[in-house]
């Protein structure tokens, strides 16, 4: 279906892409990218697919190696009609990070916003990216794509589809400043492993350069484990290819993973963004603009939190699928909120900022 | 010790040293592929090919004499995928070289001059691979509106920018392909197919398998991964790769560069580099 994309300068254009209907997202509303889909090895994974638009449209479930019915690819399976439904069966047989897209008119559904990701964790479920190694206190998936905005602003003829230009470049749908405002940086602790996927799903080469004085290592490529770890500070991604990594740091970080978009025809640099990243020391991870103090995270049984006003402040605790989990008032001074939560990921919700964090 | 040294020697020149000779033979011609007719370089083992690829297979370690002869009235260099330097074949003229094959790899004679690179001459001498199912691709683009300048030697620097429209596995683009026998993927479930990928041409391609993950045998330009396993992965400019494929289930699946750039034929989708896997039960 299609959406409207908000550019970094504020302005608007359209993107094609899939959306899901668990409440609290309405049926009718798309994502850049679309809704993470999440298994476990082991599960038999049914993907119900409506298609709401008027064109043709399928899933291509990429990397995920599913029988020839359900790969999504018209000519040797089917394509989805627009109004129709098909179950998309497939069963998960390896941790790691996959794609999926519409394989229909590929280049130019891909590149108007149709892809997404697909996470597989252990049958055990376990924090950790496969069976045996090292569990992660939190977790990051750098998905990189582009744009060709002419395209966006005209899908209907956009032109020989040799002559995409990749003239806007994203990490998760956002770009630039948009990932800078404090709600997209990759947190951690000292001498705790923080797992971070890197997918590409562009049409160009992307490299992905780590601060030095940080441990960065791939276990996982493409949904399967690599003959050998390999530490490195930078890993490039060819279109389609997944990386999975842990990382730490003996000290404190305050930087940011720089990610280059590079043209695979001449070599020439198309576009960046950073990443912030951030590894605490456990005693203060989160400040809000209202001066707010929040440690730990990830949160083990108590967040505290410190508030220098005087004056108390609501507060609200999300589930990222954006249902209201607990409530409360910060007082002036120490607090000592008792959260009572499954183990995820949360957002905490104060009148001046959007804090994400981890409940262990 | 000098006994001993002897032994291995004599050891190293008896068992190694099968000896062969070929000739192989450097012609542009212009072809039609797709809408568009372009000049393309190709080295090949007899005088009147096609646009084909006629890779030479040896299955045991061979001390290999190689006769390039030029057909071209321009030189030719050519470079072992390997090597940096190479050897210079002058117009309409020809050299012998040699070359010891051993192990599981490619060796690949690219063009190395300016126009031959351009248009993607290269042969391949695919050693240590068992034959029953192997399959080979040559990947090539180029772009139509100044390709006759490249064959004419009136193109001097790399165009910038490069924007190929042509893109092709063993000088076919999908779906003529499907005829190729040489490189649509054929076997049945649980079969060793082996496919040597070589990129003749000017920029990376990035393959994706569907259905299935590949295991990378042998990769010149990217040695370090070696056994890894993976559903996409670049094959870089002038590198000869050799993946393994051992089908867990039947189906018909397309392979195609992942930059769906080059995916496409003249502009239009599907097209350009993609063929197919055909898994039998």
């Amino acid at each position: 279906m299609n959406g409207v994309y908000e550019l970094e300068n504020g302005s608007s254009v359209q993107f094609w892409g899939y959306g899901d209907n668990t409440p609290p997202n309405p049926g009718n509303k798309v994502f850049l990218p679309g809704p993470q889909l999440r298994f476990k090895v082991g599960d038999s994974a049914v993907v119900h697919f409506k298609n709401n638009s008027p064109e043709m449209h399928t899933i291509h479930f990429h990397g995920l190696d599913v029988n020839q019915a359900n790969d999504g690819v018209g000519h040797t399976s089917q394509d989805i009609a627009p109004n129709q439904t098909f179950d998309y069966r497939f069963k998960c047989t390896n941790e790691g990070t996959f794609l999926y897209h519409c394989h229909v008119l590929t280049t130019l559904h891909l590149a108007m916003g149709m892809y997404g990701t697909v996470v597989v964790d252990p049958s055990n479920g376990s924090t950790s990216l496969s069976t045996g190694l090292p569990n992660y206190d939190s977790e990051y998936l750098l998905l990189s794509s582009e744009f060709d905005l002419d395209w966006n602003t005209n899908p209907i003829s956009p032109g020989p589809f040799h002559l995409f230009e990749a003239n806007y470049s994203m990490i998760n749908g956002l770009s630039g400043t948009q990932l800078q405002n404090g709600d997209h940086d990759i947190l951690g602790n000292v001498n705790s492993f923080i797992a971070i996927r890197l997918a590409n799903i562009g049409y160009g080469r992307t490299k992905f350069d780590f601060p030095a004085n940080l441990t960065v290592v791939a276990y996982l490529s493409d949904g399967r484990l690599l003959p050998s770890p390999i530490q490195a500070s930078s890993f490039e991604l060819y279109p389609g290819e997944r990386f999975d990594l842990l990382v730490s740091s003996a000290q404190i970080i305050d930087d940011f993973v720089a990610v280059s978009y590079y043209d695979l025809r001449n070599d020439n640099q198309t576009g960046s963004n950073f990443v912030p990243i951030k590894i605490g020391n456990n005693a203060v991870t989160s400040i809000d603009a209202n001066g707010l103090q929040f440690w730990p995270n990830p949160v083990r049984g108590v967040l505290y939190c410190s508030n220098p006003s005087n004056e108390s402040v609501f507060f609200q605790v999300y589930a990222l699928d954006g249902k209201l989990i607990q409530e409360g008032n910060i007082q002036p001074g120490l607090n000592t909120l008792q959260l009572e939560l499954l183990p995820g990921m949360y957002m905490m919700k104060t009148p001046q900022s959007l804090l994400k964090f981890i409940f262990d | 010790m000098v006994t001993r040294f002897w032994f291995f020697a004599f050891f190293q020149v008896f068992f190694v040293s099968n000896a062969a000779a070929l000739s192989v033979f450097i012609r542009t011609g212009s072809y039609q592929i797709g809408t568009e007719s372009v000049y393309k370089t190709t080295i090949r083992q007899d005088s009147l090919h096609d646009i084909t690829p006629t890779p030479y297979y040896l299955s045991q370690s061979t001390f290999l004499q190689i006769t390039i002869h030029n057909l071209d009235t321009v030189l030719h260099e050519l470079a072992w995928n390997d090597q940096v330097s190479g050897v210079v074949v002058p117009a309409l003229g020809n050299v012998t070289i040699t070359r010891n094959i051993t192990g599981v790899q490619i060796f690949t004679l690219f063009c190395n001059d300016f126009s031959g690179k351009l248009l993607g001459g290269s042969f391949s001498i695919v050693s240590g691979v068992p034959t029953t199912h192997l399959f080979y691709w040559e990947l090539w683009e180029t772009q139509a509106s100044i390709n006759a300048q490249i064959a004419s030697q009136n193109l001097i620097s790399f165009p910038d920018p490069f924007r190929p429209n042509v893109f092709t596995i063993n000088g076919t683009e999908y779906p003529l392909n499907m005829n190729d026998t040489l490189g649509l993927v054929q076997g049945q479930v649980g079969d060793s197919i082996y496919i040597c990928a070589v990129n003749a041409g000017a920029m990376p391609h990035s393959f994706h398998f569907h259905g299935y993950h590949f295991k990378i045998m042998h990769s010149t330009k990217l040695p370090n991964r070696m056994n890894w396993e993976k559903d996409s992965g670049p094959i870089l400019q002038n590198d000869a790769m050799i993946l393994l494929l051992v089908p867990d289930k039947p189906g018909a699946y397309p392979v195609h560069d992942h930059n769906l750039t080059a995916n496409t034929a003249n502009g239009g989708y599907p097209g350009g580099m993609m063929t197919m896997l055909m898994i039998e039960p």
